[in-house]
């Protein structure tokens, strides 16, 4: 198969840019043509249940697509970062919780099947 | 709270040491771009040979928390339902132990719970981490940028863009398909595992945003032009797809199978605690074209090549859209998505299981073959015929259980899956004679007695009143009436 060929690109790795991103929508103005448009925004889009066109925007998405003749609305910023730690179950309690869910069960004989195969 | 990458290779490993008659851990071929091994788990229980196989895959999407921790947690829930011989409940949704009985004698359940275990360790990871990271780890030569797209790197229709679909390394949908199919080893074990297994029934769980998606993604679904086939179309071009407005063909009979399944699937989530999860094709989700995924390429294996099975491929998308995106992805409190997930992935696996096949193939190895071709080619192909496929399909989990408890029913159901077999091979000049006639219905009176359910007995009477009709006529002339009468209940 072919490879593709590389698309030209102006920006920065994303998360590179300030620490910071924006959860937003992005709107047609009257300067954009065409129906398709939204098919080749660049953006890292995200489902929305409204039909609009929502995305995870850096500040490079924002500059460019305002630059493009876009209006934005933006509804949120995201610090760029890791997951929160407490959000992370610790070894410790991964232990708790499997010895919990196992307690006793080591050994446990199979259960009858319901047929043994092709001989019954 | 989201478990690591070693913690749920831990959950692997460890029912694999504790029950390795019903669990096996398999390190699969490819280890991640990183070097980490990538696991997958089989789950069976019972004898018989070959089977009908499963597959669960999470965690593509490195941000996506929800789905490899539920997984694994199905699977040890699974465990314990079986070796306890308990029934399973998640929230209002709930399975018997007979159910889980059945599931685990009938199926080779594989689950593949953490596909990209590089981004998430990147999400999780305190120095440099990013929880917002979407692909692997790929460091794409010549750029300043990492990463593929694992749902986008599949060889189906690859190499063509769309709103979240892209060949640029660097582009700001972190959806970049990589520079081949199947470049990356994380995807390729995918492939690996549809080529090695007889897997019928393949579930991608990302999130968010409460649907349960079905092919196609690259183009609308249609059911009417058989000649607009993906195998024609132009790929590798890095442009959109060609010719504009094109829609791809599926048979009535799997859009069909799609949308029932994914209807009861949705049904089985909604008795959880309420939530509705909507029903879409793949494409439907951006309105626009997708290529590469997962759950395409499995669906589309068979019709690339002739010689492959068919696999249903499914997508799951998990969890509210909350209108926080970080909350969406990764909420504070994951455990009643994570309910959801598992009761919408057993009603899947439920939906999974032919009673034909396993009665006929693994305990009796009988080739269901002829029968497999007159479903396909003869009743498949009308509304009529559909219906009693559907008909079939809603009845069979439910009195699976009864004949399977009963060695006398599960022989007796052996012997006219034997009995229809010989009809359907010398399906010209055979005759569907009173003696067989008077012994499928005895069959279904035996069921109708043992059943509690309603509906289920509603179902059996249309059948038992179809067979009546059937006695004396040639098994051509009965698959044609089938294929031309809709099933329709007594109204009395």
């Amino acid at each position: 198969m072919k490879r593709p060929k590389m698309a030209k690109s102006h920006k920065r790795e994303p998360g590179s840019s300030p620490n910071v991103r924006f959860e937003g929508t992005v709107h047609a103005t009257r300067s954009i043509k065409g129906k398709d448009w939204a098919n080749s925004l660049d953006v890292d889009r995200v489902p929305d249940s409204k039909g609009r066109i929502k995305a995870i925007l850096s500040i490079d998405d924002c500059v460019r697509l305002l630059e493009e003749g876009f209006e934005l609305r933006l509804h949120r910023a995201q610090k760029i970062g890791p997951l929160d730690r407490s959000l992370i179950v610790t070894d410790k309690a991964f232990k708790k919780w499997i010895d919990g869910q196992l307690s006793g069960m080591k050994d446990k004989p199979m259960p009858e099947p319901f047929a043994e195969t092709r001989d019954t | 709270m989201y478990r690591t990458v070693s913690q749920l290779d831990s959950v692997m490993g460890i029912l694999a040491a504790f029950f390795p008659d019903l669990c096996s851990r398999v390190e699969l071929p490819n280890r991640s771009i990183q070097g980490r091994p990538i696991y997958a788990l089989r789950m069976r229980a019972g004898g018989g040979g070959a089977r009908r196989g499963v597959l669960l895959v999470g965690g593509m999407h490195a941000r996506e928390l929800m789905n490899p921790d539920a997984i694994v947690e199905l699977m040890l829930d699974l465990a314990l339902s079986y070796l306890n011989e308990t029934g399973r409940s998640y929230g209002g949704a709930s399975w018997s132990a007979l159910d889980v009985k059945i599931m685990l004698e009938t199926l080779d359940i594989w689950i593949l719970p953490c596909a990209n275990p590089d981004g998430r360790e990147f999400v999780m990871q305190q120095v440099g981490g990013d929880r917002m990271w979407r692909q692997n780890r790929r460091d794409n030569p010549g750029t300043p940028c990492d990463g593929v797209d694992l749902n986008r790197n599949s060889d189906f229709v690859w190499g063509v863009t769309g709103p979240a679909t892209s060949c640029n390394p660097c582009s700001s949908t972190r959806s970049y398909l990589g520079p081949t199919p199947f470049s990356e080893p994380e995807s390729k074990n995918i492939e690996y595992l549809c080529d090695t297994h007889n897997i019928k029934v393949f579930a991608d769980v990302h999130s968010f945003s409460e649907f349960v998606l079905y092919p196609w993604g690259h183009a609308p679904t249609q059911t009417t032009d058989s000649t607009k086939v993906f195998t024609g179309l132009a790929t590798g071009t890095c442009a959109p797809l060609t010719p504009a407005g094109y829609k791809e063909y599926m048979t009535p009979r799997d859009f069909s199978r799609y949308r029932t399944v994914s209807q009861r699937v949705a049904d089985r989530i909604r008795q959880v605690r309420g939530r509705n999860y909507v029903l879409k094709s793949v494409f439907e989700v951006y309105n626009g074209t997708t290529t590469g995924s997962c759950s395409d390429y499995v669906y589309s294996r068979h019709i690339a090549n002739a010689s492959r099975n068919k696999t249903y491929g499914f997508a799951f998308e998990t969890g509210p859209n909350t209108g926080n995106d970080v909350l969406s992805f990764q909420p504070t409190d994951p455990e009643p998505i994570k309910r959801d997930a598992k009761a919408g992935l057993l009603a899947l696996i439920q939906q999974s299981i032919c009673a034909i096949d396993f009665i006929g193939t693994s305990l009796f190895g009988l080739s269901v073959e002829s029968i497999r071709t007159i479903r396909d080619r003869m009743l498949a192909n009308t509304e009529a015929g559909r219906g009693w496929i559907n008909l079939f399909e809603r009845v069979q989990f439910p009195l699976l259980g009864i004949v399977l408890s009963d060695r006398t029913l599960t022989k007796e159901a052996a012997t006219l899956v034997r009995r229809v077999k010989t009809l359907t091979t010398q399906h010209k000049k055979a005759i569907v004679s009173k003696e067989d006639v008077d012994r499928g219905i005895a069959f279904l009176d035996e069921l109708a007695k043992r059943t509690t359910d309603k509906k289920v007995k509603i179902d059996l009477s249309t059948v038992r009143r179809f067979l009546k009709g059937a006695g004396g006529q040639d098994v051509e002339k009965v698959i044609a009436k089938l294929g031309k009468s809709k099933p329709a209940p007594n109204k009395k």
